[in-house]
């Protein structure tokens, strides 16, 4: 058994970073615990002037979301989302990859100058481009469609940044014995770079469908249709003033909304985590 | 000379074809795009007509430019210093953390910023509606008044401000901590050898080694401001029409822009207003580089 020093553990220092610590744990996680709590409770808890703490009944969540499922819009949103998220991570992944391939590892003239340049577009506020891009799109006819939605953010300055950061670390010495080989420059791209790069790839297309998911501002404007609605429109849409949803059933939406990301993160957090620590590092 | 220079590196240039493509396509011509148009006036229907600059006169006039602007102003007086204090903080205590607690609370205060903006906004709503909102149940329950965040002007800033709080200070704690933990271990060694307790140690040695990531989380957090779109849209049910709830006390720009442009149906002042919030985030920026400079040349 090992030695326990209580003096150490007890110590003023010590009790206080502990109590800090599960503090701010407990702000963190409160909201999406009492998501989950309320939907796993009787109806009316949402709006209960004495909630219980701890959910009390399984089945009644069950419940509230097969209701949801039953709806038949909210599946629609979900797959609309799916379907979203997923043509943007494939286009981000094919043209990030690519121009980070020839960034990382490569000199030619005017490198430096078109890297500046692609990644400017990170300190420029989105609401910049939003008018004129919904005009132009509108105009390509492309509104309710998936090139509308999905198009637009494929050139993601900060998923070439990540992906440029690791494939520095690819060893040079590699790339050119599979030239001198004979392989290639597309070769060597596709069969040295990319499995070499697979962690790039995983963190660019985890946070591509966190930021996807939760995207709200552009699907509210090229989204027009109830048949092209993502979860966010549709979930923002359920407490409106114009609809007749029950605060149970509004509830219920917030959950079915935040499993998604929630499961994704838990997952493959450590790749989210470390693209972020990354870029601040670098930046 | 061009020419063979081009065929050696033609191979290059090809595969940054398709990035630059859509890199032009989404968001360099729809600024050269906005630019015009912020200098006509156009309804999306009849042809545009060229008016010069009255947009932005107009833009600039208007009582709720001045309001967006008072907005974010209260907003960045307040949550930048709370935000980023907040996030130095956990930083610090974070890293007295080991192994698996370090990254167990690293990971737990990271998770607001995976929830979904959209969602968050709507789950702080919830629970900051007066009477039966979670946080007003609490307070009544410590026997204080329920408190109308959501629509008494005088608290909207607060709201918003708390919402941005709890979704930005993991993200910007987990930034910080890896700036912490790449600072080599001798310079506390050596303040070890000397005596020096966590604080003053916090203060001598990690706060002033953070300097050129603290300054990224502040210029981040500047850019998102002048982005805010999600929260203050949601938690004032704005739409179209009416932005920004009651007195506007929650209108911020972005919010404005899409009024302009889809409630009134102005596109050339909503245009026109985001060349302005383009040249706030230049001026912004340079500024920050330029204290940056004068503070390390002293």
């Amino acid at each position: 058994m090992r030695n326990i020093n209580w003096k150490t553990v007890l110590s003023f220092g010590n009790i206080l970073k502990w109590v800090l610590a599960l503090a701010w744990l407990v702000i963190s996680i409160f909201p999406i615990y009492w998501l989950f709590n309320v939907v796993f409770s009787p109806p009316g808890m949402a709006a209960s002037l004495s909630p219980r703490l701890f959910p009390t009944s399984f089945s009644a969540g069950i419940t509230k979301i097969t209701q949801m499922a039953d709806t038949g819009s909210f599946l629609h949103a979900y797959v609309i989302t799916f379907y979203y998220a997923i043509v943007q991570i494939l286009g981000i992944l094919i043209i990030t990859s690519m121009a980070a391939y020839e960034f990382a590892l490569f000199k030619f003239p005017g490198k430096d100058v078109l890297f500046i340049i692609a990644i400017s577009a990170m300190m420029v506020p989105q609401a910049v481009t939003l008018i004129p891009l919904f005009r132009m799109v509108s105009s390509f006819h492309w509104v309710n469609t998936i090139q509308g939605l999905a198009f637009p953010g494929m050139a993601s300055a900060l998923s070439l940044f990540i992906m440029r950061q690791y494939m520095e670390d690819i060893p040079k010495d590699l790339i050119d014995a599979a030239s001198i080989d004979g392989a290639s420059h597309l070769g060597t791209f596709r069969y040295v770079a990319i499995p070499l790069a697979r962690n790039a790839m995983f963190t660019v297309g985890t946070l591509a469908f966190v930021f996807a998911w939760g995207n709200y501002l552009w699907p509210l404007l090229v989204s027009t249709s109830p048949n092209w609605y993502p979860v966010s429109v549709l979930t923002a849409g359920m407490s409106s003033a114009h609809t007749y949803n029950t605060i149970d059933q509004v509830i219920g939406a917030y959950f079915l909304a935040s499993i998604p990301p929630v499961l994704v993160y838990i997952f493959l957090q450590r790749f989210i985590i470390n693209s972020i620590a990354l870029t601040g590092i670098k930046g | 000379m061009f020419r063979t220079l081009m065929r050696k590196n033609l191979k290059h240039y090809l595969m940054l074809v398709p990035f630059f493509v859509f890199f032009v396509l989404f968001f360099l011509w729809p600024i050269l795009y906005g630019l015009g148009m912020s200098l006509a006036k156009w309804n999306g229907v009849q042809p545009p007509v060229f008016v010069g600059f009255q947009n932005y006169i107009k833009v600039i006039h208007s009582s709720d430019f001045a309001l967006g602007m008072k907005n974010m102003v209260h907003f960045v007086l307040l949550a930048i210093p709370l935000g980023i204090g907040t996030a130095l903080g956990l930083a610090l205590l974070v890293a007295r953390f080991r192994g698996f607690w370090q990254s167990f609370f690293r990971a737990a205060y990271f998770l607001p910023f995976v929830i979904p903006i959209f969602l968050s906004a709507l789950i702080w709503r919830w629970l900051l509606t007066p009477e039966y909102g979670f946080i007003n149940v609490v307070l009544m329950k410590l026997g204080l008044q329920s408190i109308d965040w959501i629509s008494d002007p005088k608290y909207m800033i607060y709201a918003v401000v708390l919402v941005d709080l709890w979704r930005a200070a993991g993200f910007n704690m987990v930034l910080l901590l890896a700036g912490i933990k790449s600072i080599p271990e001798d310079y506390y060694e050596a303040a070890k050898v000397d005596g020096v307790n966590p604080w003053q140690e916090a203060i001598h040695i990690t706060i002033p080694l953070l300097e050129p990531i603290l300054f990224v989380v502040i210029v981040n957090a500047f850019i998102s401001t002048i982005q805010m779109f999600d929260v203050p849209w949601l938690l004032s049910r704005s739409d179209y029409n009416t932005q920004g709830g009651p007195l506007g006390g929650m209108l911020f720009p972005v919010m404005d822009i899409m009024g302009r442009a889809f409630g009134s149906i102005k596109f050339g002042e909503a245009a026109a207003y985001s060349v302005i919030l383009l040249l706030i985030c230049l001026v912004v920026t340079v500024l920050q580089f330029l204290v940056r400079r004068w503070h390390a040349q002293k």
